[in-house]
């Protein structure tokens, strides 16, 4: 009984510790996994809201690339039309084409909070002084022309275009300035939005592309899959190690 | 290595719970693609919009316009197979004259619209039957694992009782 007894506790403890070293073994890797899987969940997390803001990005000055391209036809077919409807009977015709000037000014004014706000341009970039030049341009057609600039206007407390137009009949209104300063107006608006299709390029071209951000999200979504599949087989292998000991034991019994 | 009776269930669950986590990654990759759908889906939209506001452009201006309308290569992967035969039957088409082309770009965008839709109506109907069958392996990996537990809780007595 003795002689027999002896090998058995030795065949047991080998087992035991070749399966307890196998563990350990084990352990030590799911914890290097989980690290990896840890890790790469901060990444994949940053690519994805990388991915977010491009799409954010891309879709804005997409956006504003058509909307551009229909503002400037449409701008200048306006202008065009209102300045010949003007010229028929100046000054007293040129309500409409004064409100084309009001609307230009908002526009600008809407493109430089977009601008400013929406798509981070800064103050200090030539395409702001661009427009703030275009802004200036239409106070100067109205002030050349009609011999009354928004500012003026504004003191005066005109609060519509017939007001203004009504107000301008009074004043020294000039036709040959209004067919040059609407000529000068006409080369600012083309060269604004020329610029603005320039500055939506370049940003286009600095910006890394959705299919690359995309590529770097499936890179970390699959290293993120293999991470957490080898987590998973390896604490089922050291469960089932450890629950499959038992036999040993029982079969020394 | 022989595997005892009272693991089997165990191994079993371990599948169940496998499976599970297959499932859960595979949602996972599809809300990432989700939100590129998403984005060729609104970018196409837009479009749409700037088609509509053709109508208000000088004629001899409009084709400068719709020559921005156009769908992202990227997105193009996610247009179904019927609607990459219809465009091609589209190509065909005298794209050089205008009203033709106003024509084909219109009609392209709506075969846009209509794929992408169609794409995350499908996508959506197949996320939910995967998450009701992760819920069902879940169930599943618990089920069996409980049965894994009476087998080991009646080796905890038959040891204890030995013990005695």
């Amino acid at each position: 009984m003795n002689i027999n007894k002896k090998p058995r506790k030795v065949h047991k403890f080998k087992e035991g510790s070749k399966r307890h070293r196998t563990v350990e073994r084990l352990v030590l890797t799911s914890l290097a996994l989980t690290s990896i899987f840890g890790i790469n969940s901060f990444f994949f997390s940053y690519t994805q809201n990388k991915l977010s803001s491009s799409i954010k990005n891309v879709e804005a000055l997409d956006a504003l690339q058509t909307s551009s391209a229909t503002d400037q036809i449409s701008t200048i077919a306006d202008l065009k039309r209102n300045y010949l409807i003007c010229k028929s009977s100046f000054p007293s015709n040129c309500e409409t084409y004064f409100t084309s000037l009001i609307q230009i000014r908002n526009r600008v004014k809407d493109y430089q909070i977009a601008f400013t706000e929406t798509l981070g341009l800064s103050k200090e970039e030539p395409l702001y002084d661009i427009m703030s030049y275009l802004y200036k341009q239409t106070d100067i057609v109205a002030k050349k022309s009609f011999d009354l600039s928004f500012q003026e206007a504004k003191e005066q407390k005109i609060s519509n275009a017939s007001q203004y137009i009504e107000l301008a009949l009074n004043k020294k209104y000039s036709l040959s300035n209004y067919n040059s300063s609407n000529k000068n107006l006409i080369s600012s608006i083309n060269i604004l939005y020329k610029d603005i299709d320039q500055w939506i390029e370049m940003k286009n071209k600095s910006s890394t592309l959705i299919p690359d951000i995309m590529k770097n999200v499936n890179t970390a979504y699959l290293v993120l899959v293999f991470s957490e599949i080898g987590l998973f087989l390896l604490v089922a292998i050291i469960d089932t190690l450890n629950n499959n000991i038992i036999t040993g034991i029982k079969e020394v019994n | 290595m022989k595997i005892l009776p009272k693991v089997k269930p165990l191994l079993i669950s371990f599948s169940f719970a496998f499976l599970g986590i297959l499932v859960g990654q595979k949602l996972l990759s599809y809300e990432n693609e989700n939100i590129l759908i998403s984005h060729c889906r609104q970018s196409n939209l837009q479009k749409i919009f700037s088609y509509n506001n053709l109508d208000g452009l000088p004629y001899e201006d409009r084709p400068k316009v719709l020559d921005l309308i156009n769908i992202k290569d990227y997105c193009l992967k996610y247009v179904s197979k019927e609607t990459k035969d219809e465009l091609k039957l589209l190509e065909q088409y005298p794209l050089k004259e205008y009203d033709v082309l106003y024509e084909v770009v219109g009609y392209k965008i709506r075969l846009y619209a209509d794929s992408f839709n169609r794409l995350e109506n499908t996508r959506s109907n197949i996320q939910g039957k995967l998450l009701i069958g992760l819920l069902g392996f879940n169930v599943a990996s618990l089920a069996t694992m409980a049965i894994f537990l009476k087998a080991d809780s009646e080796d905890i007595e038959e040891k204890e009782k030995e013990k005695v």
